[in-house]
């Protein structure tokens, strides 16, 4: 099955080929941050994480996202059959996108290993951690072990099911968790109560509307078309979490003052977006749909990012990344986009062979 | 009315008044309070040990830096000067930013108009060691929250857990921002964090923390806040001291009378 990632027209290497162009970019980014330190970023006195911290949140968040759709197919919601492998390739892509992302900010990453020979369990990071590989390795396992069966045509094992069962809490436990690291309100705020539920919710749009992009953006590049009813039960999907998540976001907005501006453009692009979802001539458009799930994915991007502004003693800091610091996030990244394209071409092989 | 008369009604009202205001908190006093100290343990389990510091402001001098240069050299803390990577164990902060949740902004500057001595509160619920995925930072038998650099993965965690900005992270290589080293401490490496360890080098050898040492005001006074009969607890009992952000629950072995 992996031997389909070698064969392919010209937009699929040219897409490759830049990818391992930004890998290459990334790799020598961080090649400098190995020598001269963490300077090399935009961090420093009072600003403690960066992009890189959060791609790790937004990365974590995808990947719980994607039990939304295994947990209606393990009820038996069969047409979602046709897409809980990608939803499960794109966790374990997104699983390690964030883990790498956490790697990458890591002062000392020779050090890696000592977080699984101390771990420690009243230390969210190491949770954390501990919750990414779980997730990674369950999600590659299934999926892999789905797709062989699949493509010999013989039912999946019988090791399969309880372990996807288990990735359901899993993921419940890896959005609370993974957003707690990051969490920067300022104050003891009421609205602190609401952060587990508004990580959750922020995570189930985030990561469906980004599952639902890949749907489309497959539908527009190969022969695999998911159908109908399941991008029209995504889109409820997002719905549902997205107008949660907006609202919350807007009570937010009662509770600080500083960064109204950027917390209104977030809501107001969110539910720009998910309008689409209602008027019937838009959302017959699969461009019109692909802008939708972007604008929902970046606003959700955007609210996480405010979060960078806010210095870790209070107040609001001056933070720009530099572009060593980009170049390695977007390394990361593009190394979690090769992982899912390689799987991903794997699947649409399969489902597209008969 | 005669004038003895008026001046006494005077004096009796305003000693009135000024009770009132004290009991309900008009006056600075309310700041700080007396440490109930019959709440901590009587040294019952034998061998139980919490250092603590108690900082007299009215004794330190505005300006003056000597335990904080001190502790610069006993401990080979780099100085990156203001390059935005600064390295602190020990330093003077103004009121703002040491006690930003007690009340300030309306009271006379005699007392907060200073900068009062900052550094790693030792937290008897210290919020930095249970963040740690690695126990880098963990809490002794003795109070002292201590840090191995040799376990720390520099994931910078602690940093975000502590609320007193007391941990610092290097982020280049801090030998050589080193102005005089001293060999019989050692020096750290980039990518790992440190702060104030309370100098446990030093109290191994029957000395006080360098800064205790250093300071010619005797302003900083250091001991074992589990026994009762230390010089430390004495004064806590006698006097109205304050910590830093107490609504925390993080219980900080430093104290100050301001
Ligand atoms: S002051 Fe900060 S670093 Fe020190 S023990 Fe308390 S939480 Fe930890
Ligand atoms: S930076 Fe080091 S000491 Fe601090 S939490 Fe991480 S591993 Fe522990």
């Amino acid at each position: 099955m992996i031997e389909n990632a070698l064969k392919g027209n010209r937009p699929y290497w040219i897409w490759i080929t830049l990818l391992l162009l930004v890998i290459a970019f990334g790799i020598s980014a961080y090649a400098q941050q190995l020598r001269l330190g963490l300077s090399v970023t935009g961090m420093g006195d009072g600003v403690r994480s960066g992009i890189t911290t959060m791609q790790f949140a937004f990365m974590a968040a995808v990947a719980a996202s994607t039990t939304l759709v295994v947990l209606p197919y393990l009820h038996d919601y069969k047409p979602f059959g046709t897409i809980v492998l990608i939803a499960q390739f794109l966790g374990a892509s997104a699983s390690a996108t964030a883990l790498l992302s956490l790697f990458i900010d890591m002062g000392k990453p020779q050090l890696m290993l000592d977080l699984w020979r101390y771990a420690t369990p009243q230390s969210p990071y190491s949770w954390a951690f501990f919750l990414l590989t779980g997730y990674f390795l369950i999600n590659l396992v299934t999926g892999w072990a789905t797709l062989g069966a699949e493509r010999k045509g013989v039912p999946t094992a019988a090791w399969v099911k309880p372990l996807i069962f288990i990735s359901i809490p899993w993921a419940i436990a890896l959005a609370v968790v993974t957003g707690f690291l990051f969490v920067n309100f300022p104050g003891n705020h009421w609205i602190a109560s609401l952060l587990a539920i508004h990580l959750l919710a922020s995570a189930f749009a985030g990561g469906t509307a980004l599952l639902l992009l890949i749907i489309l953006i497959l539908k527009k590049t190969s022969d695999f078309d998911a159908g109908r009813e399941v991008t029209d039960k995504l889109e409820l999907l997002v719905t549902y979490a997205g107008s949660c998540t907006f609202a919350l976001i807007g009570l937010k907005c009662f509770a600080t003052s500083q960064v109204l501006p950027l917390l209104w453009l977030s809501i107001l692009l969110g539910i720009a977006s998910i309008s689409v979802f209602f008027v019937p001539t838009w959302k017959s458009s699969i461009s019109w749909l692909i802008a939708a799930s972007a604008g929902v994915v970046v606003s959700i991007l955007a609210e996480k990012g405010i979060a960078l502004l806010y210095s870790s003693m209070g107040g609001i800091v001056a933070y720009v990344p530099t572009l060593t610091e980009v170049s390695m996030t977007l390394g990361v990244l593009a190394l979690g986009i090769l992982f899912l394209t390689i799987l991903l071409k794997a699947v649409v092989a399969v489902k597209t062979a008969d | 009315m005669n004038e003895e008369r008026r001046e006494f009604i005077k004096k009796t009202s305003f000693g009135f008044l000024a009770g009132i205001g004290v009991t309900s908190g008009f006056f600075l006093n309310f700041l700080m309070e007396k440490t109930d100290t019959s709440l901590w343990a009587d040294k019952s389990i034998a061998g139980t040990i919490r250092w603590g510091m108690l900082i007299d402001m009215r004794k330190c001098i505005e300006g003056c830096q000597k335990c904080v240069d001190a502790c610069r050299l006993v401990h080979n803390v780099p100085d990156f000067g203001n390059s935005g990577y600064q390295i602190e164990w020990l330093q003077k902060k103004p009121y703002r930013e040491v006690f930003p949740t007690s009340g300030e902004d309306f009271t006379g500057k005699e007392r907060t108009g200073k900068s009062f001595p900052s550094l790693c509160n030792h937290c008897a619920e210290p919020p930095c060691a249970s963040a740690c995925p690695t126990q880098a930072t963990f809490k002794r038998f003795d109070g002292i929250v201590a840090l191995d650099y040799h376990r720390c993965t520099g994931c910078r965690s602690c940093m975000a857990s502590c609320p007193y900005g007391a941990i610092s992270f290097n982020w280049s290589e801090p030998r050589p921002a080193i102005k005089a080293l001293n060999a019989s401490y050692p020096t750290r490496e980039k990518g790992v964090v440190e702060k104030c360890n309370f100098c446990p080098e030093r109290l191994l050898k029957g000395k006080l923390p360098a800064c205790v040492e250093a300071c010619p005001e005797k302003t900083l006074m250091f001991g074992d806040l589990n026994d009762p009969k230390s010089e430390i607890r004495l004064l806590l009992e006698k006097n109205q001291t304050m910590q830093r952000k107490p609504e925390l629950g993080t219980l900080p072995s430093v104290f100050y009378i301001i």
